[in-house]
């Protein structure tokens, strides 16, 4: 029926036809793989105002020498200072160099990283040590009798 | 051909007859005839031959104590640390077997940098043996990826900061860091769906990709030989003297595996991996916070540079690299091209092990 002329280009088109559709099947394939590997969003929108575990005045060292440990705030973890001259502020705890969760250093006034001696002042600066950029800072509003004010921390 | 000896020689008796059916339906001839012909070259350096197998050992003993770990170990955030403290407590040998299967992967790094370093010295990765080498780079690779997604498992407070001080590195990576970071840790944050994702990698993705790279780097050593360094070859010319491989080096070969399980068995019994403090994901990180110490150097390195460095964050420096050592010790066999091009690469090499060192001892000590 078909000429030896023409029976090359139509083997050639059938085979480009037929590779098409075997790269159509692997991307319709691949599509919902990828996106069912890709993390699920969490959490992201949630913690934008919350009122904190600790109250001003239980802000102070405990008996064995800790200071109060960071909370979940909105999925990462924030720590509440108070500086020499009784202001409270409140941190994302996240070392800005790699992710470790800082620690307020109470006798020292500063804030440091356990796993790169990373050093922060008590407004979040980084003043030593690999850091990059200060800490982020979150909004602290205080509520209640004074001296056992309730904390609450909020971000934009 | 196979076919035609065994009608020339009738199997006698019993044991004859079982061999022969096998002989005739897997085709054993062509493995004994690969295993007879399968000779090793005698010199100086002959030892080292030993570490490839030792490594080979190694893997095995990491795969059954795996497989036998992986039957009492939970892998979800609110499990993970008391289903291994339940291993090391409560099933019978269970310390032990936590213990050798955290022991062999510090052993079988250990013995594959030793394997590199003196395939490096015997220069055996020159042609044809490029991806022999290759291959192999890929499997040390691997197996610290092992090492790596394992330290998190037990969920403790050790593994989850060096967790996320690792995967932080990764987000350091230049233009797709952050998305790279997103997926390592299956989300924003170490949490259980990075447990989880480790646990796949642990114990399904990389097993299977180390049973290829190795299916490859043992296919490669049979096919070519083994190599001959330049000091024996210049010594006999052509006539390097060379044992067979069975049973002499075989045998040699298992004195090899015996040692690797004698100090494995010290370790493990000695030294009992220790479990350490459950993880507290919104704790402040411990003093001591350290990786393994196969990565220790790549640690302490990152503690030392500067926040700023060249316009750069000193993290994004110091991944690029890292990330460039390894490409180029991965391209070892094609950039030695000669006398001057080794000189300069025997020089890097050196330096390389001096800094590894130096960098891993300060940070150890630290």
């Amino acid at each position: 029926m078909t000429s030896s002329g023409n029976s090359v280009p139509r083997r050639k088109w059938l085979l480009r036809v037929l590779c098409g559709a075997v790269g159509v099947t692997a991307a319709v394939i691949a599509y919902p793989v990828l996106a069912f590997l890709r993390p699920r969003r969490t959490g992201g929108a949630l913690g934008v105002e919350m009122l904190a575990p600790y109250r001003v005045d239980q802000l102070t060292l405990d008996a064995d020498g800790h200071w109060p440990a960071p909370f979940d705030f909105g999925g990462k973890p924030c720590i509440l200072i108070k500086k020499t001259d009784g202001t409270v502020k409140a941190f994302n705890a996240v070392c800005t160099h790699l992710d470790c969760t800082v620690e307020f250093r109470a006798p020292r006034r500063d804030i440091f990283c356990n796993c790169h001696n990373g050093v922060f002042d008590e407004n979040g600066r980084n003043v030593s040590g690999p850091p990059p950029r200060p800490l982020e800072e979150y909004k602290v509003t205080l509520r209640g009798e004074s001296g056992r004010e309730e904390i609450i921390v909020s971000r934009d | 051909m196979s076919h035609a000896t065994e009608d020339d020689a009738p199997a006698t008796g019993r044991n004859g007859r079982v061999r022969e059916f096998f002989t005739e339906r897997f085709g054993l001839g062509t493995l004994l005839e690969l295993g007879e012909k399968k000779r090793v070259p005698i010199h100086r350096t002959t030892p080292f031959y030993f570490l490839g197998g030792m490594a080979l050992f190694l893997v095995v003993v990491q795969a059954a104590s795996g497989v036998m770990l992986s039957l009492y170990y939970k892998p979800s955030p609110d499990q993970a640390f008391e289903s291994v403290q339940a291993i090391m407590t409560e099933v019978d040998f269970g310390w032990l077997l936590r213990s050798v299967h955290a022991w062999g992967g510090t052993l079988l790094i250990a013995v594959l940098i030793l394997h590199l370093l003196t395939t490096y010295m015997m220069r055996a990765y020159r042609r044809p043996r490029e991806f022999t080498w290759v291959t192999g780079i890929l499997l040390l690779g691997l197996f610290m990826a092992f090492g790596f997604s394992g330290y998190l498992l037990p969920w403790n407070q050790l593994a989850f900061f060096a967790t996320r001080v690792g995967t932080a590195i990764v987000g350091a990576v230049p233009l797709v860091g952050d998305e790279l970071l997103v997926w390592a840790r299956g989300g924003e944050n170490v949490t259980g769906d990075t447990l989880a994702r480790f646990y796949a990698l642990h114990v399904a993705v990389f097993p299977l990709l180390a049973i290829g790279l190795l299916g490859v780097h043992l296919f490669l050593v049979q096919k070519h030989g083994m190599s001959v360094p330049d000091a024996a070859t210049n010594l006999h010319g052509n006539r390097v003297p060379s044992m067979p491989f069975v049973p002499h080096f075989l045998l040699r070969d298992a004195v090899g595996w015996y040692l690797a399980l004698a100090v494995l068995a010290l370790l493990a019994a000695v030294f009992p991996w220790e479990l350490g403090e459950k993880a507290e994901p919104f704790g402040s990180a411990p003093e001591g916070i350290k990786p393994e110490w196969y990565f220790l150097f790549m640690f302490q390195a990152l503690r030392e540079l500067p926040a700023h460095f060249l316009g750069m964050e000193g993290e994004m420096l110091g991944v690029l690299f890292f990330g460039f050592c390894g490409f180029v010790v991965l391209l070892i066999p094609f950039l030695d091209r000669g006398t001057r091009t080794r000189r300069v690469l025997n020089g890097l090499a050196v330096v390389s092990v001096v800094f590894v060192i130096a960098m891993s001892i300060w940070g150890f000590l630290e």
